[in-house]
């Protein structure tokens, strides 16, 4: 992925009607609310087991980390849907019930060498109630695949490996803090990365202008140039990983971008309409609607109805804003006289 | 689409174990996502261990998700066995993409219908009952599959009794007139099974679900992201939004039905609220929430609780009473496609009258009156034209735009360094285009009240009491000038050209020395200004000095100016400095009686002449005398009370407090002023309606109350300050350098409409 999330400490305030007098008030509530059920937020992984049945002591989990974060109680109500029927296996089963939301992936092996004939096992992530898992499920589901390699191969899962419990802490820390993870068991390498689930983007029709959202190769308008963390420290140490909505990309021009991209993106100048910008780069035009389309998905970039003079264009709510956020003037100066007063300023002032 | 159910289970679990009892729909091709799930895998899932019961239940599997209420009640299986306990559980199959809040209705449904079989249960057994149809009708459809395949095959029969291949292979018989479905079966012989079908239908069409559950208990349920559907297609409304608008909804909000005052009196069951009864009889679009308290004898927190609501039941919407000062535009998204449905009702609802054509009036925004003017005679009167207005409101096809205030700080477009931004060519194009877009801006947004009375020259009795300030008011105004946000500014502009044009015309003969030239070249002024503005403004900023100042100004312009130098120098330092008057000085007497050019005071000092080199040297880079016409003529007014200039803050205070506090109050006059920054004051003071202290004081007052923010519309102001529409206008106007508006939707109206 090309695209990298700004991360960013402090929470932005949430401008939906909120006046000015109480905007502390406002964003403190929003602080006390702001994990609920249904609030539609990314929540940490808690927790990550190994539910398996055994041959004896049927439905159980054999290795979670952290130690006993799901009680035997409550993995014993909720069994069914960890170690479900045989004939329910490999789909992303999540269940939402006594507090924990918990996503799996349930396996089943055929193989004489156990002792019932099959093997049943689930890994699985255990998030708040209130969060969203959806973007777990893939990596769930990926890893649940490789350790049946593994478990095939070796049986790795099934032996009960020491190896199991700091794999768990591994991933889960790994997961959680850089949302990527890759681990090394013998020959097998898995890449695990969570990926964010956004909403849909919406058609791009011929007539679409696509405006950059995010600044390409260049900090935000009104914004200082991100500072570029060293090499090797890690800024991001807390634990929720939040997304914030009107946080931009920023879009690193010296990132590996596909063929397309990197051919319309110099066109993407707030004027081109779609079909113009196909005609002019030579590219077939449902690329780069599909090309716009994934920039528009990732929030780099917006899609504005043709620049005509003719066009009316009225006031928003948000107007408002405008006045009362100093940062929001700057960018609006910064932007408006983009060219050659900058252009002064940078001659006038070469620090 | 993901608000409508995919399907619904009624699954039991009891100590004889669990089964699917029923499932609506059944046959095969309304499968879809669900054609991976057996009935056995279903009611293993949906059989929930007794940890999860009397809890929300939901299970995402791949694509869909199940959500219900498993309910466990006391059972009389048999006579002599009263403790057995059964689980039943009503869940439904939705889209996983579905929205919390579509899947936090579902689980209320589920719960609802769990508790109404729980009352019928122990008042009548119902359930068991229903419950033995359903099972016998499971055990006559299998016993008939057995003894047609002559159960020869044990496995297949295992596998037919419970798996989706069995309800196929019964559908396909079912049509030559073999065995049955078991849930056909069931379907016409359990009431329980109808209720649970009327359910998932009505579901799926209108999202209100009014089923009588053993013709006994009524279950009224709406799913709102369903049910508004039913006037506007495509608008979903989550209960999270109503929520929120109506902890928006003002008293002076209005309520508009969707659906005719009639059927919804006939609709409503008979036990239903008085309040709510009442609350439609008196309904009208034209009255606001208080109005209809007071008439309906009700508090406006019930108001607003039944217009509540009546809006999550898609029965109303909220809308700002019509009046005839209402400015409506198209809303965005609105289906304006000339082949839309909505073309023909209207036809039909207002015969001779075209729904394109009448939104052709509202493509630019329009207030009511206009229109009712213009098109007055096609509409045929007002009554008319008020019922197509909410015609178009109830299809969410207009949408009303408020009119908000921004007090324009002097700060406002300056960068920290002090220097200001403005767009030439902006200019340029206002200039030309301000004719015809400002007239016509002026003809339809502004003016649904009385003109203002100085708006333009026709009143020049009031100009001729101020002649310099006009001007002054013009220097000024060029200041602020390069902030150009909307039309209406544009408007004030061309206005001000007119203005300055006159009164240019009356200093021909006013003006002392009058060697006088246009005054109204904007282009040449602002360029002036662009060129003096840093140097001067930082040269003379703290040099208070007012003959240093000068020089340099001398020094920029030509010749001429230094003819006036001895004697100008007074007038130009009176009215560079002397004119910070009021409002400033005020806070330089709160803060130090003898006000003076002590170093204490000199931070003060700075921010206040911010402006008023600024002013002084439009004055004078004006390229023209006319100018120093203006600041002799101030001079002449303002000499009087004059004192040398060392003690001109503090003389220029008394002068002004003493204008100031003519009136009873001086205190709170102060005070309110005190809401100001010294900079607000000094532009204020160059304001000539600063000097009527009513509307100062009424500026003031609003200001401090925060109305100035851009964030409440007129008619919000005019309910809670208890002030006339036209009051406001006139403030408006009076004050427009500092007052900016611009026209918006009312985010609580907003909020249910479509585009949000």
């Amino acid at each position: 992925m090309q695209v990298q999330r700004r991360s960013k400490a402090s929470t932005r305030r949430d401008f939906d009607g909120s006046l000015e007098p109480n905007l502390d008030l406002v964003s403190s509530k929003i602080m006390e609310t702001r994990y609920y059920e249904g609030c539609g937020r990314e929540g940490p992984i808690r927790c990550i087991f190994l539910g398996e049945f055994h041959p004896v002591a049927g439905p159980k989990i054999s290795c979670q980390f952290p130690e006993d974060y799901i009680s035997k109680e409550v993995f014993d109500s909720i069994s069914a849907y960890i170690i479900p029927k045989p004939q329910i296996q490999k789909c992303t089963m999540t269940i939402n019930a006594l507090g924990h939301k918990i996503v799996g992936y349930p396996i089943r092996i055929d193989n004489p060498r156990y002792e019932r004939n099959v093997y049943l096992f689930n890994i699985c992530f255990v998030c708040d109630s209130w969060s969203k898992t959806v973007q777990y499920e893939p990596v769930v589901k990926k890893l649940g695949e490789h350790l049946t390699i593994m478990e095939e191969e070796t049986g790795f899962v099934s032996s009960g490996s020491s190896k199991l419990p700091t794999l768990l802490a591994h991933l889960l820390h790994d997961l959680n803090t850089h949302r990527k993870a890759t681990l090394v068991e013998g020959d097998t390498v898995m890449h695990l990365k969570v990926l964010e689930v956004r909403k849909d983007p919406p058609p791009v029709h011929d007539y679409d202008v696509p405006v950059l959202v995010a600044s390409v190769g260049l900090p935000r308008p009104g914004r200082p140039r991100r500072p570029i963390p060293p090499e090797g420290t890690e800024t991001q140490s807390q634990e929720h990983l939040d997304v914030e909505d009107d946080e931009p990309f920023e879009v690193d021009m010296a990132a590996e971008w596909d063929l397309t991209t990197r051919q319309i993106l110099p066109y993407i100048n707030s004027y081109n309409h779609v079909s113009k910008i196909a005609a002019d780069t030579n590219v077939e035009k449902t690329l780069v609607k599909s090309c716009i389309q994934n920039l528009v998905y990732y929030g780099v970039i917006t899609l504005i109805p043709v620049l005509k003079f003719n066009n009316m264009y009225r006031a928003t709510p948000n107007l408002s804003r405008l006045f009362n956020e100093p940062e929001l003037q700057k960018s609006c100066m910064t932007f408006i006289i983009k060219g050659s007063e900058l252009k002064e300023k940078n001659e006038s002032d070469p620090s | 689409m993901e608000v409508n159910p995919l399907n619904i289970f009624f699954v039991k679990s009891d100590s004889k174990g669990d089964r699917l009892l029923f499932r609506y729909p059944y046959t095969i091709e309304h499968k879809g996502q669900l054609s991976g799930f057996t009935d056995e895998m279903l009611s293993t899932l949906f059989a929930v261990k007794a940890e999860l019961c009397n809890k929300k239940f939901e299970l995402k599997v791949n694509d869909v998700r199940f959500v219900g209420h498993p309910t466990l009640l006391p059972y009389r299986a048999n006579k002599d066995d009263t403790a057995a306990m059964i689980l039943i559980n009503i869940v439904f199959a939705l889209q996983a993409s579905a929205s919390h809040s579509i899947v936090k209705c579902y689980y209320d449904l589920s719960k609802r219908l769990g508790k109404a079989l729980r009352h019928e249960e122990e008042r009548c057994s119902y359930l068991t009952e229903e419950m033995k149809i359903m099972l016998a009708a499971h055990d006559e459809v299998n016993e008939r599959n057995d003894s047609e395949i002559n159960g020869d095959n044990e496995e297949e029969e295992e596998n037919l009794r419970h798996s989706v291949s069995s309800t196929t292979y019964s559908v396909d018989n079912g049509l030559e007139g073999g065995p049955m479905s078991a849930y056909h079966l069931i379907l016409q012989r359990s009431s329980l099974a109808r209720s649970m079908k009327s359910v998932f239908e009505e579901l799926s069409s209108t999202g209100i679900v009014q089923v009588r559950v053993n013709k006994w208990v009524l279950l009224s349920f709406c799913l709102p992201h369903k049910a508004h559907q039913i006037h506007n297609r495509g608008l979903i409304i989550e209960p999270e939004t109503i929520d929120k608008c109506l902890q928006k909804l003002r008293p002076y909000h209005g309520m508009l039905l969707l659906v005719n005052p009639n059927d919804l009196l006939a609709s409503i069951p008979l036990d239903g609220s008085s309040a709510l009864l009442r609350l439609i009889k008196l309904y009208s679009p034209l009255k606001s929430l208080q109005t209809l308290a007071i008439e309906a004898d009700l508090t406006f927190k019930q108001v607003s609780q039944l217009t509540g609501h009546l809006v999550y039941w898609a029965k109303a919407t909220v809308i700002y009473p019509l009046c005839e000062g209402n400015v409506y535009v198209v809303a965005p998204g609105a289906n304006i496609h000339i082949h839309s449905p909505l073309v023909d009702e209207f036809a039909k609802e207002f015969p001779g009258l075209c729904l394109l054509q009448m939104l052709s009036e509202f493509s630019l925004p329009a207030p009511l009156w206009y229109i009712s003017r213009s098109a007055g005679g096609g509409c045929g009167g007002s009554a008319r034209l008020a019922r197509c207005v909410a015609w178009l409101l109830q299809r969410r096809l207009l949408l009303q735009l408020h009119t908000y205030v921004q007090f324009n700080s002097p700060h406002w477009g300056r960068d920290a360094d002090g220097k200001e931004y403005y767009c030439e060519k902006h200019d340029i194009y206002n200039r030309s285009c301000s004719v015809s877009f400002s007239s016509l801006n002026q003809m339809q947004l502004n003016v649904p009240e009385p003109v203002e009375p100085r708006d333009n020259t026709i009143f020049p009795d009031s100009d001729e009491d101020y002649p310099t300030e006009n001007n002054l008011n013009q220097t000024d105004f060029s200041h602020t000038r390069p902030i150009i946000i909307d039309s209406d500014r544009k408007k004030h502009e061309k206005f001000h050209e007119n203005d300055s044009a006159n009164h240019s015309f009356d200093d021909g003969i006013d003006v002392v020395d009058g060697i006088k030239t246009n005054g109204c070249d904007y282009d040449n002024q602002i360029d002036k200004q662009k060129k003096h503005g840093n140097s001067v403004d930082s040269g003379i900023s703290n040099n208070i000095n007012g003959t240093a100042g000068n020089s340099i100004e001398a020094n920029g312009n030509d010749a001429s100016h230094a003819e006036l130098s001895n004697g100008e120098t007074l007038t130009s330092d009176d009215k560079s400095k002397g004119l910070p008057s009021r409002l400033s000085d005020l806070s330089l007497k709160d803060n130090d009686n003898a006000a003076n050019n002590t170093s204490s005071d000199e931070d003060r000092f700075e921010s206040d002449q911010d402006v008023s080199p600024r002013t002084k040297t439009n004055g004078l880079t004006n390229g023209s005398e006319k100018k120093n016409g203006v600041s002799l003529n101030l001079k002449l007014q303002s000499e009087m009370s004059f004192q040398p200039p060392t003690v001109w803050g503090g003389s220029a205070s008394c002068d002004v407090t003493d204008a100031c506090r003519a009136p009873a109050e001086p205190e709170s006059t102060e005070s309110l002023l005190h809401t100001f920054t010294a900079e607000e004051r000094t532009v204020l003071s160059h304001i000539p309606a600063s000097n009527n202290t009513d509307d100062l004081l009424l500026l003031a007052q609003l200001h401090k109350k925060g109305y100035f923010r851009g964030e409440q519309h007129l008619e919000e102001i005019m309910f809670m300050e208890n002030v006339s529409r036209s009051q406001l206008m006139q403030l408006l106007d009076k004050f427009k350098d500092v007052l900016i508006t611009f026209e918006t939707e009312d985010p609580a109206v907003a909020m249910l409409y479509p585009y949000q």
